[in-house]
């Protein structure tokens, strides 16, 4: 520590304005941004399309003279205990198949004919191996990423929503909304969260995505709310709203039609923090046992069966993928995050 | 300053009961009897009778309505009495007792590995924003912080603990007493906890004294010839309110933070206490955790409320 502070340096000043573009520009200059906006997409990808890279029936089959579209996501009568293995074995001349990318579905087990008992090691036709109870990782790991980012996704915009609402209302009005709802938010926000959580799963009749869904939305609402609450104090006093309430316009307008819009900047950064957020809950929850429910496939949920494996060779690609693909969202969100609140704030300095 | 506090404690209460409350109606709701899975295999195995199970419904209030039974739970809180649990008759209050030291243990000692670490790096950085240790700093800290800490837990128990460098198990070897033992039984659950950490408190430190260092009084210090010490000790007075706040609203993680951790490492602490609890659906110890729990909540709010006043005057008169 030698030498002077630093001080500002003037080189790094940015012109304090809020245009979409430049922060637009400062957002893709950034190589973090880019790079987590790359695996966002590519992850969506594989949540949108994981009935095309893993399943246990064809895409599209032609059998003794019919057509079967898509039966990989339709369930045809007719091709009940058809699957893709059996069907690979038994073509006949004029049938054909267009088979997905890896031919194991998330929930079908392993037949007694493949390796030993599971978990089963790499090979053959599953190149992770299966899980303990001979289902395939590989299978598993791609629809997982449908549920978790569904759950990530999902509850932070009904933590946006719920939030959004409480907090314009209290920045509004004020007064007794203000102090009840604050306070409340304050509680909820610093309340030992996983406790909650652990209860509201734990207790369900049956654990349930959407019960899951609900109950994260009903404990983080309270972030976003202080946010958009603090936004909206600042935009009462605007001239522009003091013009609509001059000119006879109702609290539901002024609110939907000019303190909403001017209040929801923090979002832009507060969703995708916030679905990184729920991600690593929804690891942990699941990695309990109180996630997604059985059979379901998520990434907590396959924490949780690497765990059971954990002393097991055959079962090290169980132990390190899910982790390490919600340690990839996870990055990826709080990396577009951060670079997203960098690029709307003017003032930011760059960096972490 | 008195009447603030009393403002912000009466502002408190009212969102205690509503968690316990809402804790309270969760349980009760729940389908399936607290006591259905022990008592139906009891009755089947004929060592406990319908009657018997009648009698302690009734004793434990199971068949009190909802409101009634939580103002009943809420009296023996008042008077200190928990209630037993259900599962092995132990009052709540000595299983409470028992796990709290554990968890207070671990969490404290992460709290403090977190801060001693990750305040000085914090000002480190914010002395050489963009700097390769600013940099590197950030880095490490934002990877641990996207870290799934079951995650981290199990590459730790197979990396190091498997071949048997680290204990992975309970507090401490049976059979084998000294203070090595007790220590290197911490090491993993701590790494795990402190982990994710780092960044939110570095962070704080970085971004708030460079906001500092920018501001005219901080200019005028160097040019008075204060040395760079003086200078930044100047800058930091104004970062460390916000710290105290921070330090006081850690204070709840203090006991429900460590839920996950102390299952892998199979340390008897609340968290365990509470899973445990939930899956067997002991109602008087998931109220007893949920009330702890809130206890500790309206402490850390109130702490930081302290914190926040004491260190800017204007807080307490516009802050409802």
């Amino acid at each position: 520590m030698s030498g002077a502070l630093p001080l500002a340096d003037p080189g790094r000043f940015v012109p304090q304005t809020m245009r979409l573009p430049g922060s637009t520009a400062r957002f893709l200059a950034r190589r973090s941004a880019a790079a987590g906006t790359t695996v966002i997409v590519a992850m969506a990808a594989v949540a949108l399309l994981a009935d095309f890279l893993a399943s246990d029936r064809p895409i599209a089959l032609h059998r003794d003279g019919r057509t079967y579209l898509l039966s990989n996501l339709f369930d045809y009568a007719d091709l009940r205990g058809v699957d893709n293995r059996m069907l690979r074995r038994n073509m006949r001349p004029g049938d054909w198949a267009v088979f997905p990318l890896h031919e194991r579905g998330p929930y079908s087990l392993a037949g007694f004919d493949e390796g030993g008992p599971p978990p089963q090691p790499p090979g053959g036709g599953r190149f992770l191996g299966t899980d303990n109870a001979g289902r395939d990782t590989f299978a598993r790991l791609v629809h997982g990423t449908r549920v978790s980012l569904a759950v990530g996704a999902g509850a932070t915009l009904l933590c946006a929503a719920l939030g959004t609402a409480l907090g314009l209302a209290a920045g509004y009005f004020g007064g007794k909304v203000d102090l009840v709802v604050v306070r409340l938010a304050e509680i909820v926000l610093n309340f030992p969260l996983l406790f909650i959580l652990l209860a509201v799963q734990g207790l369900l009749s049956r654990a349930s995505l959407a019960g899951m869904v609900a109950a994260i939305a009903l404990t983080r609402w309270c972030e976003p709310c202080l946010l958009v609450r603090a936004e909206a104090r600042r935009v009462r006093t605007q001239g522009y709203v003091e013009a609509a309430r001059a000119l006879g316009a109702t609290p539901a307008r002024v609110l939907w039609r000019h303190v909403l819009p001017n209040s929801v900047t923090p979002l832009y950064t507060a969703v995708p923090l916030g679905i990184a957020s729920v991600v690593l809950l929804e690891s942990a929850l699941g990695f309990l046992g109180f996630g997604a429910p059985e059979p379901l496939a998520s990434w907590g949920g396959l924490l949780a069966d690497g765990f059971r494996g954990i002393g097991n060779p055959a079962a090290r690609p169980l132990l390190l993928l899910p982790g390490l693909a919600v340690f990839a969202a996870a990055s990826a969100f709080n990396l577009v995050g951060e670079a997203l609140r960098d690029a709307l704030d003017p003032r930011s300095t760059g960096g972490a | 300053m008195r009447r603030f506090l009393l403002r912000r404690f009466s502002l408190l209460l009212p969102g205690f009961f509503g968690i316990t409350f809402a804790v309270f109606v969760l349980v009760r709701a729940a389908p399936g009897d607290p006591l259905a899975s022990a008592g139906d295999e009891g009755v089947a195995a004929g060592s406990v009778t319908a009657a018997a199970i009648r009698e302690y419904r009734a004793h434990a209030g199971l068949d009190d309505p909802v409101p009634t039974g939580y103002v009943r739970w809420l009296g023996g809180l008042v008077r200190g009495d928990l209630g037993r649990s259900f599962k092995d008759g132990q009052p709540v209050a000595r299983k409470l007792a028992d796990a709290l030291p554990v968890t207070l243990l671990l969490s404290g000692l992460a709290l403090l590995i977190v801060w001693a670490v990750a305040v000085p790096a914090g000002v480190l950085c914010a002395l050489r924003p963009g700097s390769a240790l600013d940099r590197a700093t950030s880095t490490t800290f934002f990877a641990l912080h996207s870290m799934p800490v079951p995650w981290l837990a199990m590459l730790l128990v197979a990396t190091l603990g498997a071949p048997g460098l680290l204990p992975i198990q309970g507090l401490r070897t049976e059979g084998v007493d000294g203070i090595a033992d007790r220590l290197a039984h911490l090491v993993l659950p701590l790494t795990c906890l402190a982990a994710g950490a780092f960044a939110f408190v570095s962070r704080y430190v970085r971004a708030g004294l460079l906001d500092v260092l920018r501001q005219d009084f901080v200019r005028a210090a160097q040019a008075r010839g204060l040395p760079p010490h003086r200078v930044l000790w100047h800058a930091m007075r104004n970062v460390l309110p916000g710290l105290f706040v921070l330090l006081g609203l850690a204070l709840p993680g203090l006991v429900g933070g460590a839920v996950i951790v102390e299952r892998v490492f199979g340390l008897p602490g609340m968290g365990r206490l509470a899973f445990e609890a939930v899956l067997s659906r002991d109602l008087p110890v998931i109220m007893g955790n949920t009330a702890l729990a809130g206890v500790m909540t309206m402490t850390g709010l109130l702490l930081a409320d302290v914190a926040g006043a004491a260190a800017d005057p204007r807080l307490r008169g516009s802050v409802p």
